[in-house]
């Protein structure tokens, strides 16, 4: 059994989600952040989304705490559960900075609904290229088949 | 498992004879795949060749591509010790965390302050920053970090220096204090949080050298461990 990580080290309140990095994801976060500092500071803002505010569907952008989120647009019909959060401090040297998460139910045995990290990264042009698009695409379906599918 | 470049071909016929090693391996697991996750894996291996990538989001493909492969490549894994990562921190991370956790005491502790000086309700304060009142809460009871924007946000909503909000806050961002001493061209600092709890007793603060405690925008007082104060 996991434990919650909601409410991190010095905080006191609890979100009502779980948030879990994709091994994809702590790859880039450490491949993009070498001093500890750095990834703790990330750590902390992706952490924000444990206290995501439940929105309709139809509601297409909002705040996660101080930041920013939207979901991401491009990404095949069926995929509707993947947003970017935006960070608007310069973190290690890097500014533009985003946190594609995956909202997602949460799998079996697991306390709590689901925030999965796909990726970190910083964000070069306006838009999410093909590359960035098929990135999150594969890396989603890496976590269902990962962490939810029975075989 | 070592990445191999797609731009980099080994040019020794060893190099060649190792990467065709990994290749099998990622073979065979690509053949027990199904067909959603070959389709994926194949989208994201054309995305390479069809874009000009530098080297970080290269890095990113080939870590997309492992993250697919985890299910068909188990056997071949080191078992994960964890579900999460973030669960557990290593002592470093759990240093780094304590000295975070300072930082956002004293800056809710400021905050606090200066709203109640100020006579600012936490919902008139969120409407001025731009955030909801749930933000400013949990800022309050430090389960939220706040960015710097949201800082400079703040002190302009309570007209007050941003310095006097948040410790070490810095021209470049918010610098770990031995950064900052650095910055300031003094001996880097090699004690930590967790060696001031140890050394620092009330009263006995003042000890702490002053070419360690960079003026005006940190006080001494900060230093000392709420444990200590309530002690005392």
């Amino acid at each position: 059994m996991i434990e919650d990580n909601s409410s991190d080290s010095g905080g006191v309140l609890r979100g009502t989600y779980h948030v879990c990095p994709s091994e994809a994801a702590l790859h880039a976060a450490r491949k993009l952040f070498p001093r500890k500092r750095d990834l703790m500071e990330i750590r902390r803002h992706a952490l924000k989304l444990s206290h995501w505010p439940d929105t309709p569907p139809s509601v297409n952008s909002g705040q996660a705490l101080d930041l920013d989120w939207e979901w991401v647009k491009g990404l095949p019909k069926n995929v509707t559960d993947v947003g970017e959060l935006r960070i608007d401090d310069q973190i290690g040297g890097f500014n533009n900075l985003r946190i594609i998460f995956y909202k997602a139910a949460p799998p079996f045995g697991w306390p709590k609904n689901m925030m999965w990290i796909l990726d970190v990264f910083q964000k070069k042009r306006q838009d999410f290229s093909v590359a960035d698009l098929a990135r999150f695409k594969a890396v989603r379906h890496g976590v269902i088949t990962g962490y939810y599918a029975v075989r | 498992m070592e990445t191999v470049k797609v731009e980099s071909i080994p040019r020794t016929f060893e190099a060649l004879v190792a990467a065709c090693r990994s290749f099998v391996e990622i073979h065979k697991a690509l053949a027990k795949a199904d067909a959603d996750t070959r389709a994926v894996v194949d989208e994201l291996v054309a995305a390479i060749d069809s874009e000009a990538m530098d080297v970080t989001e290269l890095e990113s493909v080939f870590a997309a591509i492992a993250q697919v492969m985890i299910p068909y490549l188990e056997d071949s894994l080191e078992p994960a010790t964890q579900a999460n990562p973030w669960d557990t921190l290593s002592d470093e991370e759990k240093r780094v965390a304590q000295e975070m956790d300072m930082e956002e005491e004293t800056f809710a502790r400021r905050l606090a302050a200066e709203m109640e000086v100020k006579g600012v309700t936490q919902t008139e304060l969120a409407l001025r920053v731009g955030v909801r009142q749930s933000a400013i809460s949990m800022m309050l009871s430090r389960s939220c970090r706040p960015q710097r924007r949201t800082v400079e946000k703040i002190a302009q909503a309570l007209n007050v220096e941003i310095g006097s909000l948040w410790p070490a806050y810095g021209v470049t961002g918010r610098e770990s204090l031995p950064e900052k001493a650095l910055m300031r061209g003094r001996e880097p600092m090699t004690w930590s949080y967790s060696e001031l709890d140890l050394s620092l007793t009330p009263g006995l603060h003042a000890r702490l050298p002053k070419s360690l405690v960079p003026d005006s925008v940190f006080d001494v007082d900060d230093l000392i461990p709420r444990a200590v104060k309530d002690a005392a």
